[in-house]
């Protein structure tokens, strides 16, 4: 046997463990407008109030957080895809603090010493994925060899830092056991994670209703607290910092905050909270951002989001309590399993629902609605249950027909023609049975043996897509266009 | 993107998305999370695609690039090293563990581009212009994966 063929024998047993359905994007989609709807009022009051609270001067911008050294990233093209041995030079900024604190002076640091070192990757490569020996006190830094080992402890005791000794992940429901009650109602934390001393980092979603994103304002973001005396190596990569608009306000708890509004699709919110510092990093600015779906935003936006978060919740800062956040993340995940797909139960019991959004007790009324008006030879009624444009085929020729009226002039020789056949595939004598219906995963349903094809539309409403026998057939012209 | 499109596209390629990401990564559950986050954006994609490989490639771009995105990403970074070693999954035969075992175990930069070669069957130039890099560099990693396979694996691994 070939390589290529045990590679893939292989490997075509390893699949994924979940379900991707069109329908759970779609809610999902749904299901945020829903509640965007909900916060737009409240958001908007928010935000009038905090712009009359701007702080003019002194504040510490943007520059007082660079980093010494911008670092080099990969040039990638138009479509996204890394150009070979091109780099460029971005600004990065320090997740600890303003730049002339020792939690980022020993930053910069370990940076310059990490560019510097391992350059070809020749250390790295050669170690894999075997064990290091440096786990137990540096597991939660980048050090695989006693050089790295003896210069990190060298950086951290010329600063009076520690390391991180212990990490956990924080599920989307834990964060007010984990931290506190500090964000409000618009925001939604995701998962993410805590450090022994406090520090805690996790990506967000939060709805906004205010300026340009009024009627349709979800952005993301990502949200990081560094509690200080603690080394830690995070740096974030904030492309050109010289573009970005800046000025100081105070949220409505009284957080003095810093605000850069990117001329793309960046922004940054920064506050200095005295034993911690937070930085969010906003993933959408003046452009917005299809990657993650944000829409542009203005100043309105961004105090808006700098005012979902109730800072001073935060501080001081605390240890968290492993134990309870352990247990909190469990009970979250017994729920999740209570409701693997966001759907109703009905709903995730039923295959028909799962592969063409219809539930099976729907697509069975709209079979015997049709069967009904085959039954009544209510023509034009027939005709309107398709979704049009269509195209007739019959042994005669082929026809197009773009409304009821214009497939009436067809109907003798195709429905007219088959119609006792039809009824009798889809009643049933004496009295009414459930039809079968089945679905093939093209997002389509079938019954009558596979006559007849029906599905949702763009207007969400159930139409028939095709009825066909072996001597004529009514399809979709130009293809399917559902919903 | 329609929903028929969309859930033919799950249906053809779902598997191929979730095995380039657990290659890049390393990890079933960030694996996963790639693949709904990559039909995602497929589910979001408005221009049309001219065919199935226009389909396929677009679609193992935007994992590779989301997967190189995570891997950067300084949020997930610090995590990996703490993350349990996974399951391995069940095989028809032991040699077919051991190869997934082996090949799990190789850095990240070997596996992709054993994948996109052994399974995908991607040219070495395709894989270079996939990846951002050149076809030497592609052709090195590809020899050096091979040879670690060969030592680990033995006979079931042919020379080539």
């Amino acid at each position: 046997m070939s390589n290529r063929n045990f590679y893939q024998e292989t490997f075509s047993q390893v699949r994924g463990s979940r379900d991707i359905r069109w329908e759970d994007y779609q809610m999902m989609r749904r299901r945020a407008a829903g509640k965007r709807l909900a916060v737009i009022a409240a958001a908007a009051a928010l935000a009038a109030a905090l712009s009359g609270l701007a702080v003019a001067a002194n504040f510490f911008g943007l520059g007082d957080l660079l980093l010494p050294e911008q670092g080099s990233v990969n040039v990638t093209d138009e479509n996204g895809v890394v150009v070979p041995g091109e780099y460029e030079y971005k600004d990065f900024v320090s997740l600890s603090g303003w730049s002339d604190t020792p939690e980022s002076q020993a930053l910069a640091e370990w940076q310059a010493f990490q560019e510097s070192y391992d350059r070809d990757g020749a250390i790295i490569g050669a170690i894999g994925n075997a064990p290091t020996g440096f786990e137990e006190r540096y597991g939660n830094y980048l050090v695989y060899t006693q050089e790295m080992a003896d210069r990190l402890e060298e950086i951290i005791a010329k600063y009076n830092l520690k390391l991180h000794t212990r990490m956990e992940v924080v599920l989307p429901e834990t964060w007010p056991l984990a931290v506190g009650d500090f964000f409000r109602e618009n925001v939604t934390p995701w998962s993410g994670y805590i450090y022994e001393n406090g520090t805690f980092r996790f990506d967000g979603g939060a709805e906004l209703g205010a300026g340009e994103l009024k009627g349709y304002g979800t952005i993301e973001y990502q949200f990081s607290r560094s509690v200080k005396g603690t080394f830690d190596d995070v740096a974030l990569n904030v492309g050109d910092l010289s573009g970005f608009e800046e000025w100081g306000c105070q949220t409505t708890d009284g957080t003095p905050v810093t605000l850069g509004l990117g001329p793309r699709n960046r922004s940054l919110i920064l506050a200095d909270l005295g034993d911690s510092f937070i930085l969010i990093n906003v993933l959408t600015g003046r452009e917005g951002d299809d990657t993650f779906s944000s829409g542009p935003i203005g100043r309105e936006e961004l105090e808006e989001l700098a005012d979902s978060f109730n800072f001073s919740a935060l501080t001081p800062a605390r240890a968290p309590d492993f134990d309870g956040i352990a247990a909190a993340n469990t009970r979250y995940m017994e729920e999740l399993e209570r409701q693997p797909l966001e759907v109703t139960p009905e709903e995730s019991k039923d295959p028909l629902y799962t592969r063409t959004g219809i539930q099976t007790g729907t697509a069975r009324d709209f079979v015997l609605l049709l069967a009904e008006r085959l039954k009544d030879g209510d023509r034009q009624a027939v005709a309107e249950l398709f979704a049009y444009p269509v195209q007739i085929e019959t042994a005669g020729g082929a026809y197009a027909a773009g409304t009821p009226e214009e497939l009436l002039e067809h109907y003798d020789e195709t429905i007219g023609e088959g119609v006792q056949g039809l009824i009798a595939d889809m009643t049933w004598d004496p009295e009414p049975l459930p039809p079968e219906i089945f679905s093939d995963g093209s997002g389509l349903a079938s019954a009558a043996n596979g006559t007849v094809w029906f599905g949702l539309t763009e207007e969400a409403v159930i139409r028939i897509f095709t009825l066909q026998t072996d001597q004529w057939s009514i399809r979709p012209a130009g293809g399917i266009t559902q919903g | 993107m329609e929903r028929t499109q969309f859930n033919n596209a799950v249906e053809q390629f779902q598997s191929m998305v979730y095995r380039t990401a657990l290659h890049a990564l390393g990890n079933p559950q960030d694996a996963d999370d790639a693949a709904q986050e990559v039909f995602f954006r497929l589910f979001r994609e408005k221009k049309p695609f001219e065919g199935q490989e226009h389909l396929r490639r677009w679609l193992l771009r935007v994992t590779v690039n989301y997967c190189r995105d995570v891997l950067k990403s300084p949020w997930r970074k610090r995590r990996a090293s703490l993350e349990e070693v996974p399951e391995t999954p069940v095989f028809d035969r032991s040699e077919q563990a051991c190869l997934y075992r082996e090949v799990m175990a190789l850095p990240e930069k070997y596996r992709t581009v054993l994948y996109l070669f052994y399974y995908e069957e991607l040219t070495v130039r395709e894989i270079g212009e996939l990846l951002g890099l050149k076809q030497s560099a592609v052709t090195t990693r590809l020899s050096r994966a091979r040879e670690r396979l060969k030592e680990k694996l033995g006979e079931a691994w042919q020379n080539e």
